[in-house]
């Protein structure tokens, strides 16, 4: 499992792999029934202290994107609680709203904003074929 | 037992009229990874030593594994291990040699799992310490500070002015010992983004004073920037609480604080501003305003 820290955004560490975990099931990088790393594993891959990936997963089972099978380690839960609608509208809006914060700096109107976005998006339709 | 690792109480050191630590108070609790920053002159060293009782506290009290570290420093030294600032070793001996003298001063030495560590670092055995290069002394420093499975490591800059890859060595050997249940940890650094990899406490000191001292997850979620961009009409910055400014000048402004609410943007919002936004940050970056802050505060 790949996960990325960024040190320089500010964010928390467990909460970074919180987020990722989340994408990467609701994208579906990660299935139900995957195993993740354990605690140690991790932990070392990402050099960070465990106490953090076990708080990002303690926080992962909360949410229902995990569970915990005693001995056996931690997995994407069974009952495809692929994360719903709205939360993967979160994380879409999330980047929208960083995208509109730049164009302000840039003194770009909302309007040309708007248009930019629909030929983007002409621009993906075409190189996907639909 | 005891809940604490660390206890340092009211800790003050004089060098003759240098007042190198003032007034410090700070616990360590049993299994936690606790990172002491602050920049050159700060007053590392001499906590560090003092809670080795290689220093004599000028006042105050401290307490080390429930030892006195002035008084029991034999029975502590068993149960601790140190990496000095300086990683000074027995330059004419070998690797294998140091390690044998090592061994020899501690009951609990593990043989198999030092050699183990000797193996992943790639230390040559064979090599005359002082012909190893910095990198390989820094990791030989460490190894023989872990060898005997101390319950409590000390480690001074563990990695400063060593390159990239040496210093990922040493900060997953460092996790390893966290990994084992029970081993505390107190570090001092300067570098940043290692404190926040591995911290679970953070203790920020400058000329000698801890200006912060805070679970890591907590000073993360008080700390914010504010960013705003007023629209022509703006407070001068006496009339806006709990906040600082921290760069900008005429419409765009940033603003650090330390204490974050909700409500503290009420008073932001009072002026309508044309854009308002709220940032976490960094660990390098609450270092610097916490630095800043106190200098000012000391100007005024
Ligand atoms: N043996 C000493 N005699 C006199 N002054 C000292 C001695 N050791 C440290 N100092 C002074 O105490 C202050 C703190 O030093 P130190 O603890 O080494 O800081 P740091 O480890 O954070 O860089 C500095 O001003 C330093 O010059
Ligand atoms: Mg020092």
């Amino acid at each position: 499992m790949l996960i990325q820290i960024d040190l320089t955004n500010g964010v928390p560490i467990f909460l970074q792999i919180v987020r990722q975990v989340k994408y990467k099931v609701a994208v579906g990088a990660l299935m139900p029934g995957d195993q993740l790393p354990s605690v140690r594993q991790l932990a070392g891959d990402l050099r960070i202290n465990p106490n953090t990936v076990a708080k990002s997963y303690t926080e992962l089972e909360r949410a229902g994107i995990i569970v915990t099978k005693r001995g056996a380690g931690c997995f994407v839960a069974e009952k495809t609680v692929i994360i719903e609608k709205e939360e993967r509208l979160k994380i879409i809006a999330a980047h929208v709203d960083r995208a509109l914060t730049e164009a302000f700096h840039l003194d770009i109107p909302l309007k040309e904003v708007e248009t930019l976005f629909h030929q983007r998006m002409e621009h993906v339709k075409e190189r996907s074929g639909q | 037992m005891n809940r604490n690792s660390i206890q340092l109480q009211n800790l003050t050191k004089v060098f003759r009229h240098n007042v190198a630590v003032h007034n410090l108070s700070l616990k360590v609790e049993v299994g936690k990874v606790y990172g002491l920053v602050g920049d050159n002159g700060a007053g590392k060293t001499t906590t560090i030593k003092m809670m080795l009782g290689l220093l004599h506290p000028t006042q105050g009290m401290i307490e080390v594994l429930g030892y006195d570290p002035w008084r029991d420093g034999p029975n502590l030294k068993r149960l601790v291990g140190y990496v000095s600032e300086k990683r000074e070793m027995y330059g004419w001996m070998s690797v294998e040699e140091i390690l044998w003298f090592n061994a020899q001063f501690y009951e609990t030495w593990d043989e198999r799992y030092a050699d183990e560590i000797c193996r992943k670092m790639e230390l040559p055995k064979i090599a005359k310490v002082k012909q190893l290069s910095r990198g390989m002394r820094a990791k030989l420093a460490l190894l023989l500070a872990m060898g005997h499975r101390p319950e409590l490591l000390i480690l001074d800059e563990p990695s400063s002015g060593l390159d990239a890859i040496v210093r990922r060595e040493i900060l997953e050997n460092i996790i390893s010992v966290i990994q084992t249940e029970g081993r505390t940890v107190f570090f001092s650094s300067h570098l940043l983004d290692e404190v926040e990899r591995i911290a679970d406490h953070v203790g920020i000191i400058s000329r000698g004073q801890l200006l912060k001292d805070a679970p890591l997850e907590v000073l993360k979620e008080k700390s914010r920037r504010i960013r705003v961009v007023w629209n022509g009409n703006m407070p001068t910055t006496e009339r806006l609480h709990n906040v600082r400014l921290m760069q900008g000048a005429g419409k765009e402004e940033a603003y650090y604080t330390d204490d974050f609410r909700e409500d503290l943007l009420d008073q932001f919002k009072a002026y309508q501003p044309k854009c308002l936004e709220v940032e976490t940050l960094s660990l390098e970056e609450i270092f610097v305003e916490t630095i800043r802050a106190a200098k000012e505060s000391q100007w005024r």
